[in-house]
């Protein structure tokens, strides 16, 4: 049966959520290049990622989707239900909803200071906008930076859902990273409804956005990026279109241990910590350690540091994210 | 009476030629070479693998070198001897008498090595405990299961042992594994305040399977209360990682939450 093409800015609930096929072809490559890596000497490989060629995204038509979407819900004063957007690493989902929220004047939450968060004398609450009777729309940006997966780290976002799942919050919108979300899943275990992403984008979605050209190529970088578009973006040659040669992606250390996959995993669920928090986070590590995978991961482009905050690179995401589900990790649904 | 006994005898078997013999050498060669690189290449394989593949690759070990093996012996013997009827009760009456006799311990393990291929109490990746000894399963041999403890000590154990021995499998074939982590308080702190606190510390483990529960049961003792706090790690091999996160940092907290820990005076009261 023919698959029905995607539109590019489409927003769903996850439930309606679909990753774009993989074909055959491109899962037997997947296992000779693997076997390939095993079987031959390790290669130096550079550091930096070419993204000169990447196309860079504009997010402008997916927050007038967005606002399509929402518009109902957004006029209904009687309506003070929550609208939850989990928003894959790289994706602009968050990048969408935040100038759509800034279009329409909607107050953010203000998070918490992450590093208070485990100090076992503070008691950090979420604090909500006083006068929520009067059905005041507000956001949380970014709930991912609401908890560190430390023994006194979830106290905020324990209370945060406590007081908006009863209605007290009134109404609000919550981004949510995937993987963030995967594990608070675990942690407030109550089903929400209202769980919204952006349709993942298959090939035909890809080629409307202009990131490569070719059936075979399209498909195999719809399949490389799991319709993320920021992933595709970053794999994107806009000026090589006729290249049939395998998408270079950064290759895992040959010799990794649980450290490694602990940092890469810790970064992602957090979206980003600096070493004071990975430290927290990872007490088990040992800080020279620590310090050892990260220097190996930012040197094989799997890691990038920003001011102090490391993270998981764009072009290094679909590698670690295979790397955590090689081991067994608890994945995003994405 | 004495020359037709001995031509009974050797009346079981075909003259062996030049060429008979090359085959049989070549099918055993064969063979051999089949079961060494399945015992290489497949742990090999293994070793880059992690969670349920991991121990299915490994799994195929034993089962190939099994079916190998049988596969060679019923090529080889109807090159040996005239597979009739009288023929076969001849040559297995006289093998059931050598084994009943010398080889009974020996073949007694290679039976049981078959029988545990089949109803698979532990297969390779299994952490198990057999007379006393825990360890995980590397290697299932013909008449031995190799077995490597925590401390890196290798144990072979017949599978002899199989017959009459109760087998603990902690993860019967599959990544999960339960780990429990005991904490020893002093009978006054508040159960329910150290159960909401020990579960923290599980579920802010980075070694934690999400997807499995986490349990924390209280048991009065003479000397205060023992907890246990259970759990799954993401993979069985970083059991004894797992528990010293979850002693470590539940130490910590509960610390912090100003609990006493009880002081038992000797090893014997643990036991109740």
């Amino acid at each position: 049966m023919a698959e029905e093409p995607k539109k590019t800015w489409q927003w769903v609930t996850v439930d309606d959520y679909e990753k774009p096929a993989v074909p055959t072809v491109i899962k037997v490559k997947k296992w000779w290049q693997k076997f390939i890596r095993w079987i031959t000497p390790e290669q130096e490989q550079e550091g930096e990622d070419d993204q000169s060629n990447a196309l860079e995204l504009s997010f402008d038509t997916a927050a007038e989707a967005l606002d399509k979407s929402f518009s109902d819900w957004l006029k209904d004063d009687d309506d003070n239900s929550l609208r939850w957007i989990i928003a894959p690493p790289h994706s602009g989902v968050e990048e969408a909803v935040n100038k759509w929220a800034e279009q329409h004047d909607i107050r953010a939450i203000s998070l918490p200071d992450r590093e208070s968060l485990c100090d076992p004398d503070a008691s950090p609450m979420p604090e909500f906008f006083p006068n929520s009777d009067d059905n005041t729309l507000w956001i949380m940006p970014q709930l991912a930076h609401g908890f560190l997966r430390q023994t006194n780290g979830l106290r905020w976002v324990r209370e945060f859902f406590s007081t908006v799942l009863s209605g007290e919050a009134g109404k609000g919108i919550i981004v949510c990273d995937s993987w963030a979300w995967a594990f608070l899943e675990k942690v407030w275990p109550v089903p929400v409804s209202q769980l919204w992403a952006l349709q993942g984008l298959d090939q035909h979605a890809l080629e409307e956005l202009g990131l490569a050209r070719g059936d075979g190529r399209l498909r195999a970088l719809a399949a490389l990026s799991r319709g993320n578009a920021g992933v595709a973006a970053a794999y994107s040659e806009r000026y090589q279109r006729s290249s049939e040669k395998p998408f270079e992606t950064p290759s895992v250390p040959a010799e990794i241990n649980d450290a490694t996959a602990f940092v890469c995993y810790a970064l992602l669920v957090h979206r980003g910590l600096n070493k004071t928090q990975l430290i927290k986070v990872l007490p088990i590590v040992s800080g020279s350690q620590l310090e050892i995978q990260l220097q190996i991961l930012h040197q094989r482009g799997l890691i990038e540091r920003e001011q102090e905050f490391w993270s998981v690179t764009v072009r290094g995401y679909p590698v670690v994210r295979e790397l955590l589900a090689s081991r067994g990790f608890w994945l995003d649904r994405f | 009476m004495e020359t037709g006994s001995v031509e009974d005898v050797t009346g079981l078997f075909k003259s062996l030629d030049g060429f008979a013999i090359f085959e049989i050498a070549v099918i055993f060669v064969f063979a051999l070479a089949v079961v060494w690189l399945t015992q290489r290449i497949l742990p090999w394989v293994a070793s880059h693998l992690h969670g349920k593949r991991r121990l299915y690759v490994l799994a195929l070990v034993p089962m190939i070198r099994i079916v190998v093996l049988v596969a060679a012996l019923a090529m080889i013997i109807p090159r040996i001897i005239e597979p009739t009827l009288q023929n076969m009760v001849a040559t297995l009456g006289a093998a059931g008498l050598a084994i009943g006799f010398a080889l009974k311990d020996y073949v007694s393990s290679l039976i049981a090595g078959v029988v545990a291929i089949h109803e698979m109490p532990y297969r390779p990746g299994d952490w198990i405990e057999v007379d006393g000894t825990y360890g995980e399963v590397t290697h299932i041999g013909m008449r031995t299961v190799e077995l490597v403890t925590n401390d890196d000590t290798v144990i072979w154990v017949p599978h002899l042992k199989l017959w009459d021995n109760l087998i603990h499998n902690a993860n019967n074939g599959g990544p999960s594994l339960m780990c429990i982590a005991e904490f020893y308080t002093q009978p006054e702190a508040d159960a329910y305040q150290i159960r909401d606190a020990l579960e923290e510390v599980a579920l802010t483990s980075p070694y934690l399977q999400l997807g499995k529960p986490i349990a924390v049961t209280a048991a009065e003792q003479p000397w205060g209360t023992k907890y246990r706090l259970k759990a799954y790690p993401i993979d069985p091999r970083q059991q004894f990682q797992f528990i010293t996160d979850m002693t470590a940092r539940g130490k910590r907290r509960l610390l912090e939450l100003g609990v006493k820990f009880a002081k038992v005076e000797s090893d014997e009261a643990l036991k109740i």
